[in-house]
C-alpha cells in the first residue's frame, strides 16, 4: 500500500510539503498524511499545469506575490467549526462580559474589542457577537468590534457572506427556535440576520505574524481555540506573544478546552471560572 | 544568609508564581547552604506545602540535587525515600541510576515501585537487569518494573519483554510495554495474541500495540494480516472506548474489506482519521463507488471534496458528472478536474458550462480539462 501512496506523492515530496506548511503556517502534519494532502492539493497542480509536488513547492516559494501560498493555506487548513462550539466557554464569556463592562466604566470608555483568531468561516466570531448583543450590556453608543482573522482566503470570503448550511448548527438545538431567531432561511441555506452580523469584520492574515493584528491593540478578549493542537511549539509561542500584545491588561484569552497553556508560557496566568479555565495576562511580564 | 532566609519565606507561599520566583532566586546561591533545609522540609509530615516547596526546588536544581536526593534514598523515613525516588525520576539524570537500582530492593514496596518508575524515566540500560528481577517481587512492583523496562526501550529491553509474554498474569502490562518500546520486529511477537479469541482483553491490547508501533515506524501493514479479524474489527469500531476504537478502525482500513465502507465514509470527516479512511476506500476499490456517490448526494460539509477526490482516484470520474452544479465549489473543482479524463460529449458540454462558474478555481480547472481533452491527453 505504500506503493499506492507513492504513486500520488513520494515520501520526499511529502517532507518538502510538510516543511513548507510548518514554516509558513506553523501547522504540524503528524504522521503520513500523503493521501489527504493529495486529495486537497491535486487540483492546484492540475490548474497550474505542474506534474509533481516538488515542482509545486518550488512554484509556491518562487511566487513573490504570495498568491499561491494563500491558495495552499486555503486548502490545507481545517475549516471545521460551528456556531456555539464548546458552549461552556461561551457561557463563561457571557459571564465575563459583565466584568469587562465594569472595567470599561472605570476607565470611562465605551468600546468593546474582541478577536477571533483562526476564525475560519466565521461561526465563532458571529457567535461572540450574538452573545454580546444578547447580553444587552453594550447598547447605546458603544463601539463594538469583533474581528476574525484567518489565513484561508476561501474561509474569509465565506465568513464575510454570513450564509451557512445546517452543518454549521451542530451546537444549536434546532427545536429551540434559536436558528430562526438568528437566521433567515433561504432554501437550504441560512443567512445571519443583520443585527447579529453588524460589528463583525474579517481579515485575511497569518496569526503568527504581527502585521495581522495591526490596529487591534487593547482587545478585551481573544479567542484562539482548537488551533494550538495543530501547531508547532515555536508557532504557538509566536501566536501567544501576539495575543499578549493585542490584549488589554485586563483582557481574557480563551483557548480550546482540550488545550492548556500551563508550562508552555508565563505570559498568561490560568484562572478557573465556573469550572472553565480562562487565561489572564501576566502583567508582570509587561 | 539573611537573603536566603527571605527566599525561604517566599518559598512557603501558596501562590505558585511566588514560589517559582523564589526558586529562581535560590538557584543563584550555592546549594550546600540550603540543601539541609530542603531535606528537613521533606521530612515534615505536618506541612504538605513545605514538602511540595522542597520537591519543586529539588526538581529545579536538577543534577545539583542528585547526590543529596540519593542520600535521602537511605533515609529512615520511608516517605522521604519515596519522595526522593520520585524527584530523582523527574530530574532524569543517569547519575542517580546506581542509587535507584539499590532502592529497587528497599524494604518498603512503595519505594521499590517509585524507584522502578524513576529508572523508567531516566531510561538508562544499566537498570534493566535490576528491573528484570522485579518480576519475582510483589505484583505491583513487578508491573512497575515491566513498565519501566518498556520506557527504557532498546533491543535489550525488548528481548526481556518478549520473554515476559509467557507470564499470563502480566501479559497485558508486557504488551503495553512493548507498545511503548517496540519496533518493526516486535509485531511478529504480538500477532499471535490478536488472533486468540479466548483472550479478548489481550487481543485488543495486542492490536492497539501493533497499530501504535506501525504508526510510529510508518509501516502500513498488509491487508492479509487483518482479513480474518474483520468481524472482530467491525464490532470494535463501535466500541465506546476510544483506545479500542482507533486501532480497530485503522486495522479495518488496512484490511480493505468492503464491509468497512460505511465506516470509512463516515470517518473521512474527521481530521484524525481521514488519511486511513481514504486508504481504506482506495484499498476497497470500485466497490466503494456507489456508496461514495450516495454520500456525495446525501451529506453536507467540506469532507465532500475528499469524497469526490476519492471517486476520481478510484477512476470513477464519469460518476462525478452529476455534481457539476454542486453547491460546494471544492466539489465542482474536483468534478472539473476529473472530467478532463472523460472523453465524451456530455463531459465536454459540462466543462463548457463550468467555464462560467462563479468560482475561479472551477473555471481554471475546467479550462485545463478542456484543453487536455482537445490535446487528447488523459489526466490522472
Amino acid at each position: 500500500m505504500t506503493d499506492i501512496k507513492d504513486s500520488y506523492i513520494s515520501e520526499g515530496e511529502f517532507q518538502l510539503l510538510r516543511e513548507l506548511i510548518k514554516k509558513e503556517f506553523g501547522l504540524q502534519i503528524k504522521g503520513d498524511k500523503r493521501l489527504t494532502l493529495h486529495a486537497r492539493l491535486a487540483h492546484r497542480l492540475h490548474i497550474l499545469g505542474l506534474t509533481s509536488y516538488a515542482d509545486y513547492c518550488n512554484f509556491v516559494r518562487a511566487d513573490s506575490s504570495g498568491a499561491e501560498l494563500q491558495e495552499l493555506a486555503s486548502h490545507v487548513t481545517n475549516n471545521e467549526t460551528f456556531f456555539f462550539r464548546e458552549k461552556a466557554q461561551f457561557d463563561i464569556f457571557s459571564h465575563v462580559l459583565e466584568d469587562i463592562k465594569k472595567e470599561k466604566q472605570k476607565k470611562k470608555r465605551q468600546d468593546l474589542k474582541i478577536l477571533s483568531l483562526a476564525c475560519s468561516t466565521g461561526e465563532e466570531a458571529y457567535t461572540l457577537n450574538i452573545l454580546v448583543q444578547l447580553s444587552g450590556l453594550f447598547l447605546w453608543n458603544w463601539d463594538v468590534r469583533i474581528t476574525g482573522i484567518d489565513i484561508s482566503r476561501i474561509a474569509v470570503e465565506k465568513a464575510k457572506k454570513a450564509i451557512y448550511s445546517k452543518n454549521s448548527f451542530r451546537g444549536i438545538n434546532g427545536e429551540s427556535g434559536q436558528i430562526q431567531k438568528y437566521f433567515t432561511c433561504e432554501g437550504e441555506l441560512y443567512r445571519l440576520k443583520q443585527p447579529f452580523a453588524k460589528n463583525v469584520e474579517f481579515r485575511l492574515g497569518n496569526i503568527m505574524c504581527e502585521d495581522a493584528y495591526a490596529g487591534l491593540e487593547g482587545a478585551d478578549a481573544v479567542f484562539c481555540r482548537n488551533l494550538f493542537i495543530y501547531m508547532s511549539p515555536d508557532a504557538i509561542g509566536k501566536v501567544l506573544v501576539n495575543c499578549y500584545r493585542s490584549l488589554s491588561d485586563t483582557g481574557y484569552l480563551f483557548v480550546g478546552s482540550s488545550e492548556s497553556l500551563i508550562n508552555k508560557t508565563d505570559l498568561f496566568i490560568p484562572r478557573l471560572v465556573n469550572g472553565v479555565i480562562v487565561y489572564r495576562k501576566n502583567v508582570k511580564k509587561n | 544568609m539573611i537573603e536566603i532566609q527571605g527566599i525561604f519565606e517566599d518559598l512557603k507561599s501558596s501562590d505558585w508564581w511566588d514560589r517559582k520566583n523564589a526558586i529562581e532566586k535560590l538557584l543563584a546561591h550555592p546549594e550546600d547552604s540550603y540543601l539541609p533545609v530542603l531535606a528537613e522540609w521533606l521530612r515534615n509530615h505536618d506541612d504538605a506545602l513545605l514538602r511540595n516547596a522542597s520537591m519543586e526546588t529539588y526538581r529545579a536544581l536538577g543534577i545539583r540535587a542528585v547526590d543529596s536526593l540519593s542520600s535521602l534514598l537511605r533515609d529512615d523515613d520511608a516517605e522521604v525515600r519515596l519522595f526522593a525516588a520520585n524527584v530523582l525520576g523527574d530530574i532524569g539524570h543517569a547519575a542517580a541510576v546506581s542509587s535507584l537500582v539499590k532502592a529497587v530492593n528497599d524494604p518498603d514496596a512503595n519505594v521499590r515501585i517509585a524507584s522502578a518508575e524513576a529508572l523508567g524515566k531516566i531510561r538508562d540500560e544499566n537498570a534493566l537487569d535490576a528491573l528484570g528481577r522485579t518480576l519475582d517481587d510483589e505484583p505491583w512492583v513487578a508491573m512497575a518494573g515491566i513498565q519501566a523496562i518498556g520506557d527504557i526501550g532498546g533491543e535489550k529491553a525488548l528481548v526481556l519483554l518478549y520473554a515476559c509474554l509467557d507470564l499470563e498474569e502480566y501479559r497485558g502490562f508486557v504488551i503495553s510495554a512493548i507498545a511503548a518500546a517496540g519496533n518493526r520486529g516486535s509485531i511478529k511477537y504480538l500477532t499471535p495474541f490478536i488472533e486468540n479469541p479466548a483472550h479478548v482483553f489481550h487481543s485488543e491490547l495486542a492490536l492497539e500495540a501493533i497499530i501504535r508501533i506501525a504508526e510510529r515506524e510508518s509501516i502500513r501493514l498488509k491487508s492479509e494480516n487483518f482479513k480474518e479479524l474483520v468481524p472482530m474489527l467491525l464490532a470494535a469500531v463501535s466500541s465506546p472506548d476510544a483506545d479500542t476504537r482507533k486501532p480497530a478502525f485503522i486495522a479495518l482500513c488496512w484490511s480493505g474489506d468492503a464491509r468497512g465502507i460505511p465506516y470509512f465514509i463516515k470517518a473521512i470527516r474527521d481530521e484524525e482519521f481521514a488519511e486511513y479512511a481514504i486508504d481504506g476506500l482506495l484499498s476497497t476499490g470500485i466497490k466503494a463507488a456507489p456508496a461514495l456517490v450516495e454520500a456525495l448526494r446525501d451529506s453536507e460539509g467540506d469532507h465532500r471534496v475528499l469524497l469526490a477526490k476519492v471517486l476520481s482516484m478510484l477512476g470513477e470520474n464519469r460518476a462525478l458528472i452529476e455534481f457539476t452544479k454542486d453547491e460546494n465549489p471544492g466539489v465542482r473543482t474536483e468534478v472539473a478536474q476529473a472530467l478532463g479524463s472523460v472523453n465524451s460529449s456530455d463531459s465536454v458540454r459540462a466543462l463548457l458550462k463550468m467555464l462560467s462558474d462563479p468560482f475561479e478555481e472551477v473555471r481554471l480547472a475546467a479550462r485545463k480539462s478542456l484543453s487536455a481533452l482537445k490535446k487528447g491527453k488523459v489526466i490522472k
